[in-house]
């Protein structure tokens, strides 16, 4: 085994992702696998079928071949080993050693191993390894201890794809049987999938599955190889071992240009010695390495930009990206496909029509317009209209419900505010209150009053359950001057009141009294 | 180019992808998680179907039509391409240029799965999922979408246990990194084989067994205080 010589990238993967490189590794070199395959199998299932045929234990001869069937294994396992080490085998190699390999392969032949839940991982370790007795158990322990869950996982997604396919196979024979002999055949269908006694559909069902194995099984053995080098690269540090070797590679390659350098170094050393004019006309003649280069005006070559004085000007630069646009090295194509609506298509073909469908198709669309703005309007017109009937349609909708224009309502944090609870003569009521000793309902009259009036007969708006902050906010936006006055007054002194148990004085009460009318207007 | 299993793409911007592309074993185990799952809710739907009678025919119908129909399609999109089944296997679904599917290619895979699905086992999604490079089934090649494994965040040792050594040796960057990642594998190793592999790289770097390649990543990775 010669890692150096590794003809795929081997790195610590993650487990599934190792059983598709096996897959991988089963597909480049599907045309040598699939001949060693057919090469070793078919024998089998020719045989089988004389069997079915000829000795009366036809329903037995299916699970037989199924039995055997891990004889191919070893020539895959034998051949994507080889290439993936960088040896050429070619399937008739494989082939000439199969007997060797079934003899090491016997475990999971002619034994209940057959039965090995993780065969496709623990198969590589008796075949490729040529280990047997108390070393192979060993060795088979490790890679189990590592391998074994996904190994399983992989017998049960690959056996029962192979099941899949096996049936869907079934299923596509018959969806190619013409109906009339459907029926005839129906019966046969049953007795294909009991595989039972009848040579013709023994032998139909063990095409069948044969051919769903031949699908599934080399990618299953790949699979699991792949499973089983993963391991191995894991635990042995292959990907480091050829990283390492590469080191060591580039440090020889590194020598081997050491030594020319040094040579030239004495000949540049050589150089140096004769005058300087000779050292130049030396330099040029040097293989073309270093390019030479031109003796050339710097100062001319000043452009706008005084940061690229002395650099190079754009009609310079221009050349060389030329050469590189040129240079297809450089390319990068993408080719994106995406799904464009028909219709700009059909838009496409359109306007390659002549000029008089021009003009016909620009008034068309022209009378399209004014159809559609003359629909708009109409629909405008008769919303209009609906809204000045209301009265004749809306009680209907409302099903004979009072109908009253409401007033929009006055809750405060403390309920509600209705026209009821408040006396016609608001200020006279407070004086009396207030008068009679009874302040704190005097002043929550007053402030209760003044909110009402805002909100009713000056349209101020207030959130539900406002507060006394909210209502102050809400006048102070939106009521006139005096107004925002009054109530600023008026709240300074009500708060306070309400929870600080001081009244105000009498002045300043009978004052917002007095002041009342005037700022909200008369009493109603 | 060696053979690898991961899908490499450039970026307008130079950058290289490397998107690691799932094959048929992860795949059909999310299949099956997800199998499981619709199972699960259509026999709950029976059920309850059973239980409450008459008008609730049409919420069973509903309910299995958009199960059967946009279980998958939903979960791609709102969930960056993986369904429950394929994130507990750890994969998903990406535009075949790296970028996070979107409605458009998830609805075309996800109604194209009933051409993968001929004749009820998925052997035209089989075939096509062995025959492409990508692992593509029908409906991947119609929307242009490819399964990839999630990137995992691996978990970097913070010290190699060992007193840090300058490296005095001029090396490139992925040598470097060759040195750090042995010394993060060492433990895996027996120690026969740590020492076979330094005596590999012994030329390169003269006087240098395991425990010095250890010391020597561990002065590269800067982790551990210098002496």
């Amino acid at each position: 085994m010669k890692l150096d010589r590794v003809t795929a990238e081997l790195r610590p993967r993650e487990t599934w992702e190792a059983s598709d490189f096996g897959a991988r590794l089963i597909r480049r070199d599907a045309g040598k696998i699939y001949f060693v395959w057919f090469a070793v199998t078919l024998p089998f299932v020719a045989a089988a079928i004389a069997a079915i045929w000829l000795t009366p234990w036809a329903a037995f001869i299916a699970p037989l071949y199924w039995w055997f069937e891990p004889i191919a294994d070893g020539p895959i396992l034998h051949l994507i080993s080889r290439r993936l080490f960088g040896e050429n085998v070619t399937g008739k190699d494989a082939l000439k050693q199969t007997l060797g390999l079934a003899w090491q392969n016997r475990l999971f032949l002619l034994t209940p191993y057959r039965f090995h839940a993780a065969r496709s991982v623990a198969m590589p370790v008796t075949q490729l390894e040529g280990l047997t007795g108390g070393e192979r158990r060993k060795r088979a322990a490790i890679i189990n201890n590592h391998a074994f869950r996904h190994g399983m996982g992989l017998t049960l997604v690959y056996q029962h794809v192979a099941l899949a396919v096996y049936l869907g196979l079934i299923v596509m024979v018959f969806l190619f049987i013409p109906e009339q002999y459907q029926d005839s055949l129906g019966d046969s269908w049953f007795s294909m999938f009991a595989m039972d006694s009848t040579p013709l559909s023994a032998t139909v069902g063990l095409l069948l599955v044969y051919m769903a194995q031949s699908a599934l099984q080399p990618w299953f053995v790949g699979a699991g190889f792949g499973l089983y080098i993963n391991c191995r690269t894991r635990l042995e540090a292959w990907d480091i071992e050829v990283a390492f070797r590469r080191m060591v590679e580039r440090r020889a390659q590194r020598l081997r240009n050491g030594r020319i350098a040094a040579t030239l170094a004495a000949v540049a050393i050589i150089a140096a010695m004769t005058p300087l004019r000779e050292a130049r006309a030396q330099t040029e003649e040097l293989p073309d390495e270093i390019p030479p280069i031109e003796e050339t005006d710097y100062s001319t070559r000043v452009i706008a930009d005084p940061g690229l004085a002395g650099y190079w000007s754009e009609a310079d630069i221009l050349p060389a990206l030329e050469v590189l646009e040129a240079d297809e090295r450089f390319e990068q194509w993408e080719e994106q496909e995406v799904w464009v609506p028909k219709r700009e298509q059909e838009q496409e073909i359109d306007d390659q029509g002549s000029g008089v469908w021009d003009v016909l198709r620009s008034m068309g669309e022209i009378i399209a317009v004014l159809i559609e703005f003359s629909l708009w309007i109409g629909i405008g017109l008769l919303l209009l209209a609906l809204y000045a009937i209301r009265d004749r349609w809306l009680p209907y909708l409302q099903r004979g419900r009072v109908v009253q224009r409401t007033h929009r309502r006055v809750i405060l944090a403390g309920g509600e505010v209705t026209k009821e609870s408040l006396p016609d003569d608001l200020p006279g009521e407070v004086r009396r209150l207030w008068s009679d000793g009874k302040r704190r309902e005097a002043m929550s009259l007053l402030y209760r009053g003044s909110v009402f009036a805002a909100v009713r007969r000056h349209g101020v708006r207030l959130p539900t359950s406002a507060t006394e902050g909210d209502c102050l906010r809400a006048v102070d936006l939106q009521g006139h001057q005096a107004q925002r006055e009054h109530f600023r007054r008026l709240v300074a002194a009500w708060l306070p009141c309400a929870y600080g148990g001081s009244n105000p004085d009498d002045a300043l009460v009978f004052s917002l009294c007095d002041e009342w009318p005037a700022v909200y207007g008369e009493t109603s | 180019m060696q053979l690898d299993t991961t899908q490499n793409l450039a970026t307008p911007e130079g950058v290289e992808l490397r998107l690691p592309v799932a094959g048929l074993a992860p795949r059909a185990l999310a299949w099956l998680v997800d199998a499981l799952i619709k199972a699960a809710v259509i026999f709950t739907a029976t059920v309850t179907r059973g239980v409450m009678g008459g008008t609730s025919f049409a919420l069973y119908l509903i309910v299995l039509f958009f199960l059967l129909w946009f279980y998958n399609v939903l979960f791609e999109v709102f969930r960056h391409g993986a369904t429950p089944g394929k994130s507990a296997v750890g994969i998903r679904v990406v535009n075949a240029n790296g970028t996070p599917v979107g409605w458009t290619g998830s609805l075309i895979r996800n109604l194209i799965r009933n051409v993968d699905l001929i004749p009820g086992v998925y052997l035209f999604g089989f075939a096509s999922l062995m025959l492409t490079e990508k692992f593509q089934r029908l409906g991947d090649l119609a929307a242009s979408t490819i399964v990839v494994y999630d990137t995992k965040n691996v978990e970097r040792k913070s010290a190699f246990g060992i007193a840090p050594e300058p490296l005095r040796i001029p090396l490139t960057l992925e040598e470097q990194q060759t040195i750090v990642s042995f010394a993060e594998r060492t433990p895996e190793l027996t120690g026969d084989r740590a020492a076979e592999l330094a005596s590999i790289v012994e030329p390169v770097l003269p006087g240098a067994d395991a425990q010095k390649l250890c010391a020597y990543a561990s002065w590269l990775t800067g982790r551990e205080q210098r002496t």
